[in-house]
């Protein structure tokens, strides 16, 4: 049902480097589970709109109004890789 | 005088003066001391803090001895921000991390005069329902070291369990705070999605989530539950509602309460002790004045599938922000997506990769349809079956889980088996119902089992109302592990 290239492109579409050998024993685990997960399927659900909040309230959005944030510095605090300011990441553009 | 550890007896005490907090949190530390190397609750353990705050506290003089938790210690899960704390939520992908501001529940608690000592061992991000997926460490219940605590809580779980601490958050996405409480005989208690707010909880899947009280007993669990809760404009599903019922003066009686079990709750696929154990918990409140009736709940069987696939889902989602750029370790690739892909392989354990990939799978192109929407379509018929349900009952019983705690490393190797322990607790996730765990016997004279009542949407004053008066009428009295009746020789 869930072959290796399906989960390798899974794993892909995740940005998750996984090698080749966990790449197989994942298959066979997601197929397992899959199975029993499809269970499902078998629910006549023609007539029914699904449902993607328990209680189906409207999102309450606050006022849109400036309000003062964390310092820079807090937020960059938490990684080596912080310069001026900024986070240093590989070159995106050549 | 045995040391109290009930919330609301500390706080008394705290406020009249015949316990200082200070007093409090020593004895809260050298318990922690104790007991730390049995259960391995705690990720961190913040003494100095601890202790200064509590000086703060007797500092203040009257100011603030009203507050709801005056002089209570709180553990919290290792998902929920506290500034000046480390916070992995046990995966190695965080390593490092200390979050810059606190949670909304950590600033309430605060304003109640509660005290937060540390952080809380977890399954990684949530994901495991026996602890064992902590990237950091294994935790043990206090029952047994040979035995799991429950997860994903399980550290919050242990330590209220073993007397450690009187309270603690934690957090419920598929029953992370009822089975643990269930497997460790505490109580746990899943808020109404939307009556306390995320902000500041590292989100699993967003729809589910819901953080709520662990304690030893249901007064501690109102009590905490009632600092918690309340409208926070920081998160967009936090429910605007009125001051609710006054969780301090329930009454303890049930009578004329229509109490529904569900005939799939109690069916051969449940342990037979946990089933015999939960008929005679049901005669009990029978006997205390509800009356009792069997009914029919044909998609319970479904919910463990609808629940993998649209928590997976939404976890691949909220689990993307963890590229290493802005927190947590970074292993540089050839180029910044090989970067994403060497941290993110490297920083998460299997079971999160293996989440990760199953929600990634049932979203993607040409999988959706069948897999995610379906789930979300059987979601709303999971939930209008509780609609329902509720025509016809006040509340619903059955246990919180099919089976007691298991050993440690039992069941590990079989994701299946695991997910399958949460069969009667993502019901009322999905449908986003309140929900309490309580005490209700041990099998084997060392497992403890949980009674599940789940209340309608928003009816969380009822559901405690009933807990109440079930830990008061009960006659087993509460489940104490011996390890904590050790805890009073010094």
């Amino acid at each position: 049902m869930i072959e290796k290239k399906t989960v390798r492109h899974v794993a892909k579409l995740a940005r998750l480097g996984i090698g080749e050998k966990e790449l197989e024993e994942y298959a066979a685990q997601l197929e397992r589970i899959l199975a029993h997960l499809s269970s499902i399927s078998e629910i006549d659900t023609e007539s029914v709109a699904p449902l993607s909040h328990p209680l189906e309230t409207e999102g309450s959005l606050r006022e849109d109004r400036a309000e003062p944030s964390l310092p820079r510095s807090a937020l960059t605090a938490n990684t080596r890789h912080a310069h001026e300011g900024f986070y240093r990441v590989k070159k995106v553009l050549e | 005088m045995s040391f109290p550890f009930s919330a609301d007896r500390i706080a008394g005490l705290c406020r009249s003066g015949q316990l200082s907090p200070l007093e409090v949190v020593n004895e809260t530390l050298r318990r922690i001391e104790r007991l730390e190397p049995r259960i391995e609750a705690f990720l961190h353990v913040d003494s100095r803090g601890a202790r200064a705050r509590a000086r703060k506290l007797e500092g203040a003089g009257s100011a603030g001895k009203d507050g709801l938790l005056y002089g209570v210690p709180v553990a919290v899960k290792d998902n929920i921000c506290v500034k000046g704390m480390p916070q992995t939520c046990a995966s190695r992908i965080l390593d490092g991390y200390q979050p810059p501001y606190d949670a909304f529940v950590v600033e309430r608690i605060e304003a109640q005069g509660g005290i937060v000592v540390g952080k809380t061992n977890m399954d990684e991000f949530g994901m495991g329902s026996s602890t064992e997926h902590s990237a950091v460490k294994k935790s043990f219940n206090p029952w047994g070291r040979k035995l799991i605590p429950g997860g994903s809580s399980g550290g919050s779980a242990a330590a209220v369990a073993a007397r450690v601490v009187p309270l603690a958050l934690g957090s419920d996405t598929g029953g992370s705070i009822r089975q643990p409480a269930a497997m460790c005989g505490a109580v746990g208690f899943k808020p109404t999605y939307g009556t306390v707010s995320r902000f500041g909880l590292t989100a699993f899947a967003s729809s589910l989530d819901q953080i709520g009280p662990m304690a030893a007993d249901v007064r501690g669990a109102a009590l905490l539950f009632e600092a918690i809760r309340g409208h926070d404009p920081r998160d967009s599903t936090s429910l605007s509602l009125p001051a609710g019922d006054d969780l301090s003066r329930l009454p303890d009686d049930l009578d004329g309460l229509r109490i529904g079990v569900p005939a799939q709750y109690m069916d051969d696929r449940i342990d037979a002790g946990i089933t015999g154990l939960i008929r005679g918990s049901l005669g009990e409140l029978e006997e205390m004045g509800a009356s009792i009736r069997e009914i029919d709940m044909p998609l319970t069987g479904h919910a463990i599938a609808v629940y993998y696939l649209v928590a997976t889902a939404e976890a691949s989602s909220n689990l993307a922000r963890y590229d290493g750029v802005r927190f947590g370790p970074r292993r540089e690739g050839d180029d910044v997506e090989a970067s994403y892909a060497a941290t993110r392989n490297q920083g998460f354990g299997a079971e999160v990769k293996r989440r990760i990939m199953l929600g990634t799978f049932a979203l993607s192109a040409g999988y959706h349809e069948d897999w995610y929407m379906k789930a979300l379509k059987v979601r709303r018929m999971i939930r209008d079956e509780f609609r329902r349900a509720f025509r016809e009952v006040d509340l619903i019983a059955g246990p919180v889980s099919p089976l007691p705690a298991f050993e440690v490393d039992e069941r590990i190797a079989d994701p299946l088996a695991m997910y399958l322990t949460d069969s009667l607790t993502v019901p009322a996730s999905l449908a986003g119902l309140p929900a309490v765990s309580l005490p209700c016997g041990l099998l084997e004279g060392r497992k403890p089992v949980g009674l599940q009542v789940i209340g309608p949407a928003l009816k969380d004053g009822l559901v405690l109302q009933a807990a109440r008066a079930f830990e008061k009428n009960r006659k087993g009295g509460a489940l104490i592990p011996p390890l904590a009746d050790a805890l009073d020789e010094r």
